[in-house]
């Protein structure tokens, strides 16, 4: 992905009035991927929505990093067991199609 | 019914703030959408709970929805109204402390709650009480339902969210049940607050021929008795046109063939496919001519009893 499609993480974070460190945080913990181009830290699209879920569990919620970190390993598996879940409701129409 | 805030955040009604910021708190960490995915249940008692919490947690606010009940945001109003009754010599003796709103229902002289509420509806509809609060738009859900044919091209589609027509792509591969996210056309924010977003669940009928499961389709193909004893070849139908198939000597019923990559896209995954799996269905034959029954008859004498 070329530099002119990410997003600059200094300048989302002056935008959205949010401290630096805390997007540093998440990324240290790999809770959202940055890429790192010259000594500027940027962030792709697709990962805003992540980053603006945790912000909000963060600032509005009061959930500490640690906390953060739990739910998001917890979510991705409520996400994963809901795939499994259609997966199977489509596996047994199939056997019931059969019937 | 009106809802009643304090049995929404579950506190007494001489509940202090603190109790009041930590209950609300307490809930909105179960409830939050963003920790409920896919929940509109929960979603729908967020919305409960954050209105509660914008009420009572702001004493001014909370001291009018004591007063006035679910009409505390035209208290000022409601006041201004009775102290001009009262002036004019109509208003009767009863006063407001403590009674709360429901106090004045039916009171002969006065207005009924009804009218108040069509009284304060049309003159002052939406105006919020005290503090300026920035508020994300709602979040809009919408269903686009797709033939299975549909699902398994990357096309557009148009759909109408609140007299706007809005045009959104539709990846090759999406799931029966799959939602995808438009951020910003939701409903408008309040005071300056971002746009909700649009959700796109998407509902993919059945087909009449094709079962699918993930990226796998599942057919079922007949083929009669001497096809399955002898083999041979024969035509099928897959996503992408006919195909021809060879069916190996001595095939069993309900034996299953695979297609490779004949099955549906994989999902953001250009030119990938899942595969199509054919499970044979021997015809047997429901008349004999004279012929074919010597035949058979004969075929019996040579075969070995199971």
């Amino acid at each position: 992905m070329s530099t002119e499609e990410l997003i600059s993480v200094e300048l989302y974070c002056r935008h959205e009035d949010m401290d630096l460190t805390f997007v540093q945080s998440l990324a240290d913990r790999g809770l959202i991927q940055v890429v790192v181009r010259q000594q500027n830290t940027y962030i792709a699209p697709e990962q805003v929505t992540q980053l603006e879920k945790l912000a909000r569990m963060h600032f509005d919620l009061e959930i500490n990093l640690e906390g953060l970190e739990a739910i998001s390993h917890l979510l991705e598996r409520v996400e994963r067991m809901q795939q499994e879940l259609r997966a199977m409701e489509e596996r047994l129409r199939l056997y019931e199609g059969e019937g | 019914m009106a809802t009643d805030y304090y049995k929404v955040l579950g506190v007494a009604r001489d509940a202090t703030t603190e109790a009041i910021k930590a209950a609300y708190r307490k809930l909105a960490r179960k409830y939050h959408p963003d920790l409920n995915p896919n929940d509109e249940k929960a979603k729908h008692k967020f919305q409960e709970i954050n209105e509660a919490n914008e009420v009572l947690s702001d004493p001014e606010n909370r001291k009018k929805y004591d007063k006035y009940g679910e009409h505390w945001k035209h208290a000022e109003q409601f006041e201004a109204a009775e102290k001009e009754r009262a002036r004019q010599g109509a208003g009767g003796a009863a006063g407001f402390g403590g009674q709360g709103f429901e106090g004045f229902s039916g009171s002969t002289g006065q207005m009924s709650e009804e009218e108040l509420h069509d009284l304060f509806g049309s003159m002052f509809g939406g105006r919020r009480g005290g503090r300026q609060v920035k508020f994300r738009g709602q979040d809009y859900h919408a269903e686009s339902h797709l033939e299975l044919v549909d699902a398994a091209t990357t096309h557009k589609q148009t759909i109408s969210v609140n007299g706007k027509q809005l045009r959104f792509t539709v990846p090759a591969g999406v799931e029966n049940g799959q939602t995808i996210r438009i951020p910003g056309q939701g409903g408008p924010g309040a005071n300056g607050g971002p746009n909700g977003d649009l959700y796109i669940t998407f509902v993919v009928k059945e087909h009449p021929r094709f079962k699918r499961t993930g990226a796998d389709l599942h057919t079922t193909l007949d083929i009669d008795l001497s096809t399955a004893v002898l083999g041979g070849e024969v035509e099928l139908d897959t996503l992408d046109g006919r195909v021809r198939l060879k069916v190996a000597p001595h095939t069993q019923n309900g034996t299953r063939a695979k297609l490779k990559g004949k099955g549906f896209p994989v999902y953001k995954h250009a030119g990938r496919h899942g595969d199509l799996y054919v499970t044979y269905q021997v015809k047997l034959p429901t008349k004999l001519t004279a012929e074919q029954r010597a035949l058979f008859e004969q075929l019996a004498k040579t075969s070995p009893q199971p």
